[in-house]
């Protein structure tokens, strides 16, 4: 039995289908607005929810470029109860991870990072993503985080650089 | 430990990924590989916040450089063998890319800190001219194990050039993004 087999298994477990409804639709965006508004109070300094920010949205254009440069199906595409769109990479998985990675350095990654997996592994059991497509969700969240980071350490470097001549003319 | 030692791991770690995804499947290796970066993440995290576990820190020190964040090269090469793995779309390609990169990257290190007066690349003073050359010999020829002989050239010369960049970007990423990239625009 593979592990994408055992994974579908569980979506006989009970509260599975109570909680995947938060997975689509307008429940979904309520429910990432949460998670992404609860990581920014958090983070305090304003490098990181700059961050934060600028991962997000690297994540959103990212996955939707990909998927449909990529065009791969879903495994339950021709089934009724299936989503409209491509399956490569899992959206879900990469804006999860790049809510979660900008938490790295604090005691709270860890439960974001958590979110980030139960809320992709969700979606390899409910039969719309392969574990291929949550990976590389997985892998481009970390990316888009990683991006973010460096492109806002070096627009907060070229600021201070600014400002301390500023203030030097002054 | 000495960097010849570290890039004898990094070139190992290569080797294992693609003997992991080889012998357990695709899917398995996956699971595995990403179980492995989810863990080694952690880890790092709670070493960053001031924790203390011993097989952890022993680790580190035998395989860390010293850096802000604990084993930050790790993760981002696990990262690199996850990108090229899934977004490669095709198996050879994906092991021919992680191969070029274990060699690549190691014996670039190994060769270029061997020569360091006079022989530093004009566009990235810590990278050097036979560094680089190292990388396109040794990553082109492992390439070569699983692609064809000019792709696996083309390939060794431009990701060694990326490998050289002074982006503010760990090359155990840009060298597998821009490995993609360069896929996606010959049409591969």
């Amino acid at each position: 039995m593979s592990f994408e087999s055992t994974l579908h298994g569980l979506a006989l477990l009970p509260g599975f289908s109570e909680f995947n409804s938060l997975m689509e639709g307008p429940l979904f965006i309520l429910f990432f607005a949460v998670v992404a508004l609860a990581a920014f109070i958090i983070l305090k300094k304003r490098s990181s929810r700059a961050a934060l920010l600028f991962s997000i949205v690297l994540a959103v254009v990212l996955s939707t470029l990909l998927k449909l440069l990529y065009a791969e199906v879903r495994p339950c595409a021709g089934s009724g109860s299936c989503v409209d769109g491509y399956g490569f990479p899992s959206a879900h998985s990469a804006l999860f991870f790049a809510i979660a990675m900008p938490m790295f350095g604090t005691k709270w990654f860890y439960g974001f990072l958590l979110v980030a997996v139960v809320v992709a592994l969700s979606r390899v059991v409910e039969g719309v993503h392969t574990i291929p497509q949550i990976v590389a969700g997985m892998a481009l969240g970390f990316v888009c985080s990683v991006i973010a980071n460096s492109v806002v350490g070096i627009a907060g470097a070229a600021y201070a650089k600014i400002n301390y001549k500023r203030g030097k003319n002054r | 430990m000495n960097e010849d030692n570290r890039q004898a791991v990094h070139f190992a770690v290569g080797v294992i990924a693609i003997l992991i995804v080889a012998f357990v499947g695709f899917n398995t290796a996956l699971v595995i590989f990403s179980a492995l970066f989810l863990i080694g993440l952690c880890l790092a995290n709670y070493k960053l916040l001031g924790g203390k576990v011993k097989f952890v820190d022993k680790f580190l020190q035998a395989f860390d450089r010293e850096e802000r964040i604990p084993a930050a090269g790790a993760m981002f090469y696990a990262a690199g063998i996850l990108m090229i793995l899934t977004y490669a779309r095709s198996i050879e390609f994906a092991f021919g890319i992680i191969a070029l990169q274990a060699a690549g990257d190691a014996f670039a290190t190994v060769v270029g800190s061997r020569f360091q007066r006079g022989w530093k690349l004009p566009w990235n003073s810590e990278k050097t001219y036979p560094g680089m050359l190292a990388f396109i010999v040794t990553g082109s020829a492992a390439a070569w194990i699983f692609l064809p002989f000019q792709e696996a050239v083309v390939f060794g010369v431009i990701l060694a050039i990326v490998e050289t960049l002074p982006i503010n970007l760990d090359d155990n990423l840009s060298v597998p993004i821009a490995a993609l990239i360069l896929k996606r625009g010959m049409g591969l």
